[in-house]
């Protein structure tokens, strides 16, 4: 946590006083480092206190330099004029998995930092992100960050913003977040136009929970924005939609630290330790109320977390199923969109099947089992959730490929569609367009909503975009595409179920379900891809993909001739033996399927078919 | 104890595969470090209960030493521990270092074994390998060291070498087998980290050849020099007659004790493995400050206890690798005080039935080695002793 020393105590501050806002960027364009500076220029951290990016306090967030869990900050700043402002700093995540998230992150404000790298250039996150502020009716500030750098196109992105937003050249503000150049002029343009809240104080308690974390002491902190009446520490509160009770630990701001106050109300930002023990009885997007006196209607907005995207998580060692239990329980007390259940496989033994937002938010699991947790974890490619009418009449609902009946039983098979939107210069319309259309995508409409800059619109099946397509998309545009997605429907496809043979044995963890059309290539793609992964062994195993009653290909692994070490001698024994230890411990990372060793890539080798 | 290896770690340049402990250009060195060694023989004084039955230079290039300081190292191995007149005394050699002269002081110093480093007869090879001698100098050594009265000569060669073809690695058998020698090492080419080759190997400068072109190269090897009257007594070494096998090597692979002197050196005493200092210049340092009296060797860098676990483990890895003999189970059970047959009961099970590993009847009774198959696929016998 981060030192109380040095922090400026609070007074009440008058409602007209208080300025809620969020900072809107895409990944890289600089809303950490400006944050930062924020919270140096007005004394809310020293410097000698100041850590790179604050906000971000997972290891992970400061890799990756995005966002994970939104986080809320409180500053004084004293303007110009000599009066002190209340500034509520509310941090969203940066990625299209967390949309809902951040939609509630905004709701929370009055106004929108919107900063924009002037060396990239408008992306199309930082437009969705935009339209969700627009949506919730903020007042937008928009900033152009790194004009310090010799890349900089100020003008140029100057004038796509002024088109974008109607608004006058002279309300863009031109920054270094680096150098800290104009950011006082950022902090001065918060207080003077960005509305203060309208709120009640008299009305019954209604507070939106906008992000949680869990807190081994305290239980879950619930992170609020009180839009009417108030609260004390020693109130009995309810969430409106989970009906969970609280009575609280203590109420308090974020000074960046948590620190205890005795009254929130109306207009504040601040937290409820609510003693809860996890994140999914206390949701974000829920109403807080009191429990005596509740509001009759939660504040508008609320939706439970769904899965979109599914895939099997395995210890490496059996013997870690329990510590991988253990891990994803805590993972889940504080994320709440997070979702396992035991699967059994007859490939990887037990595991767990999880449920994740998108694939930014599996890659995430996946490294804070492995970072956080020191697990070894095996994880399966992912799936999407498929609809199944059967002949008999009941729909059946899958996530794993594996589940998916045999043909002869299946009426149809609904797949998720999706709406997606990739912002893209000009230049890359046809090579978008192309992808796109190879991974059944249709095309919807279009729109130049800046010079030389395209948003496409299409209609295509989630399982499309789950594997690769980011990649591949950022790849075929040298960088500069960006895109965002959300749910539409299910919609009935021609969908067949793939399977791979290693030593004539299906093997149920590298089931693929594809569109019949892509059965062919797709099945010849991954056994060569599987030809290359799976080391030779001591016999010849065949490989077989197999669809629609048919072995579509097939190759095989040669048998192992030669692995022997050829000197060992006095000086060497101790370093053979490590290194006959390190082959060894390599195998057991394997997994047996039969007899065949599997390395656990191969699990994950659908995944880059077009390498 | 009676196994003494000392290490020279001086070359005249540093050849491309290896990753051995050796330095080019330090030879202004070697006078200084031939002092320390002398210091470390005497240190060992104490520890070392009967006479020498085999001393190995290994290197590095010990042929690099003056032959008098072979001659005056072999003496204080002898005022120090006491030498057995049969003691096998080997000296690595390296072609472009030999002449007549020097072979002759050699011979007469009381090296009797020689073990020379050809690596291949086929210049194309040898300048692939960024060895410092051609294909002349190479048989040039061998017929010079026969006329310095050498009666036990090896010659190590490397197969799987970039470029080399198939072919090429049976006309260097032929010409191994027509050189008359006693002793061949053969070794596939390894990919150690570190080395120029590795370097070469990541920036795609490189490619090394297929692994089963170097199987073929083995199982060639194997095949022909067994018809030519050569015993594969260990997976990389072929002797004429058990009289011309290794002595020393043996001492390893029957996980023996053994002195290792000199930097870098290795060595296993008193049932733990111990390894000296790797730097010349700071085992010279060392050895130079040492009092006498020490009970620890100034110059011993890390010492590994080896429990009775270890112990039979590496009994195994070790003993398996003497492809003729293989591990007797009544040694195993004398030494240890337990049966083979019920230590590694699974494992051996498994790799019966994998048929990589076979029972042979000898004399004192059953000695379990590696079948054919098993000694193309050593590894994965020995990762199960493990």
């Amino acid at each position: 946590m981060f030192p109380v020393e040095g922090i400026i105590s609070y007074t009440d501050t008058l409602m007209e006083n208080i300025r809620n806002f969020c900072i809107i960027a895409h990944v890289d364009h600089g809303k950490s480092t400006l944050a930062d500076r924020m919270l140096q220029l007005t004394g809310t951290i020293s410097d000698r206190d100041m850590t790179e990016q604050v906000l971000d306090s997972m290891d992970l967030e400061r890799e990756k330099g995005v966002t994970i869990k939104a986080s809320a900050v409180r500053m004084v700043f004293t303007a110009p004029d000599g009066r002190d402002y209340e500034f509520n700093l509310i941090d969203t995540p940066g990625h299209v998995d967390f949309s809902y998230e951040v939609s509630r992150a905004l709701y929370a404000c009055e106004g929108a930092v919107l900063v924009i790298d002037a060396t990239q250039g408008i992306e199309a996150q930082t437009l969705a992100n935009l339209y969700l502020a627009l949506d919730a009716n903020l007042v937008i500030i928009p900033v152009l960050n790194k004009v310090d750098l010799q890349s900089a196109m100020v003008e140029e992105v100057t004038r796509d913003l002024v088109q974008l937003l109607g608004v006058d050249k002279s309300d863009i503000i031109a920054i270094s977040a680096k150098t800290g150049e104009n950011v006082d002029l950022v902090l001065q343009a918060i207080a003077e136009r960005i509305p203060a809240p309208v709120a009640d104080k008299e009305k019954p308690l209604r507070a939106l929970v906008f992000d949680s974390h869990y807190d081994s002491y305290k239980g879950v902190i619930a992170y609020i924005r009180v839009f009417d009446g108030k609260i004390s520490p020693s109130d009995k509160l309810k969430m409106i939609a989970t009906g969970s009770r609280i009575e609280p630990v203590e109420i308090g701001v974020f000074s960046p630290g948590m620190k205890p106050v005795q009254l929130l109300e109306a207009g504040d930002v601040g937290y409820v330790a609510t003693g809860l023990k996890t994140v999914s009885d206390c949701r974000v997007g829920d109403t807080i109320t009191h429990a005596l006196k509740p509001a009759e209607t939660p504040l508008p907005g609320y939706q439970k977390a769904k899965p979109m995207v599914f895939a099997g998580v395995y210890p490496t060692e059996g013997e870690d199923y329990g510590n991988l239990k253990d891990a994803l329980e805590k993972l889940q007390l504080n994320d709440a969109s997070l979702t396992y259940e035991p699967e059994t496989s007859e490939a990887l033994n037990f595991g767990f099947r999880c449920g994740f937002l998108g694939l930014f938010h599996m890659e995430i699991i996946q490294e804070r089992l492995e970072r956080e947790y020191n697990l070894d974890v095996v994880f399966t490619a992912p799936s999407v959730e498929y609809k199944v009418d059967l002949r008999d009449g009941k729909t059946i609902i899958i996530d794993s490929p594996a589940d998916l009946p045999d043909e002869g039983e299946i009426v149809d098979i609904y797949e998720p569609w999706m709406e997606l939107e990739i912002f893209t210069p000009t230049d890359y319309y046809g090579v978008v367009m192309d992808l796109v259309k190879k991974r059944r995508g249709i095309y919807v409409n279009q729109d130049y909503p800046a010079a030389n800059r395209v948003q496409l619109n299409f209609e295509i099946p989630l399982s499309e975009i789950i594997i690769d397509f980011f990649d591949l998309l950022k790849s075929s545009t040298r960088g500069y595409a960006s895109m965002d997605y959300k749910f539409i429907e299910y919609r009935a496809g021609d969908l067949v179920k793939l399977q791979i043979l290693l030593n004539e044995e299906p093997v149920d963890a590298l089931t693929a379900i594809v569109h019949k059309g892509d059965a062919f290539h797709k099945g010849q793609a991954l056994v060569s891809k599987l030809k290359g992964i799976i080391p030779s062994q001591m016999f010849v195993i065949p490989i077989q993909a197999y669809a629609q009653g048919r072995v579509i290909s097939r190759a095989n692994v040669k048998a192992l001739r030669k692995d022997v070490l050829a000197k060992c001698y006095g000086g060497d024994i101790t370093r053979k033996k490590k290194l006959l230890e390190k082959q060894k411990k390599g195998k057991k990372r394997m997994k047996m399927v039969g007899n065949v060793q599997i390395p656990q890539e191969a699990f994950m080798a659908i995944l880059r078919l077009e390498d | 104890m009676s196994a003494v290896y000392i290490h020279i770690p001086f070359c005249v340049k540093r050849c491309y595969y290896c990753d051995f402990i050796t330095y080019a250009g330090q030879g202004h060195l070697i006078a200084d470090y031939h002092n320390a060694v002398l210091k470390e023989l005497e240190f060992y004084q104490r520890f070392v209960t009967e006479p020498v039955s085999s001393l190995y230079f290994g290197g590095g290039t010990p042929s690099l030493l003056p032959a008098l300081a072979v001659a005056d190292l072999i003496q204080a191995v002898e005022l120090n521990y006491g030498l057995n007149p049969n003691a096998e005394i080997t000296l690595e050699a390296n072609p472009g270092t030999l002449d007549l002269q020097k072979l002759t002081d050699l011979k007469t110093a009381g090296v009797n074994r020689l073990s020379i480093g050809i690596q291949s007869f086929d210049n194309s090879d040898l300048v692939a390998l960024g060895r410092v001698h051609n294909a002349d100098q190479a048989l040039e050594a061998i017929s010079l060291s026969r006329q310095a009265g050498f009666d036990n000569l090896s010659l190590d060669f490397i197969f799987g070498i970039p470029g080399q073809s198939l072919a090429g690695w049976q006309k260097n058998l032929s010409m191994a087998v027509e050189a008359g020698v006693e002793h061949l090492s053969l070794y596939s080419l390894i990919l150690e980290e570190g080395t120029v080759y590795a370097c070469m190997v990541a920036r795609d400068e490189l490619t090394l050849p297929d692994d089963d072109l170097v199987a073929d190269m083995f199982e060639l090897a194997m095949d022909y020099l067994a018809a030519q009257g050569f015993q594969q007594y260990e997976i990389s070494n072929w002797s004429r007659g058990a009289a011309h096998q290794s002595q020393h090597n043996k001492v390893y692979w029957q996980n023996q004790d053994y002195l290792g002197i000199g930097a870098a050196a290795h060595g296993l005493l008193a049932e733990s493995r111990y390894n000296n200092i790797a730097t010349t210049p700071e085992y010279i340092q060392r050895m130079r400050q040492t009092n006498k009296k020490t009970q620890l060797s100034p110059v011993v860098e890390e010492t590994i206890p080896i429990s009775r676990k270890d112990a039979m483990q590496e009994h195994m890895i070790l003993g398996l690798r003497m492809t003729a003999r293989g591990v007797s189970a009544s040694e195993f059970n004398l030494r240890y005080g337990e049966e083979l047959e019920t230590v590694f009961a699974g494992q051996i099970q498994k790799m019966l039935a994998l048929g990589l590993l076979e029972w042979m009847d000898f004399k004192d009774g059953r000695h379990l080695r590696l079948t054919r198959r098993g000694i193309m696929l050593g590894n994965l016998v020995f990762q199960e002793f493990i």
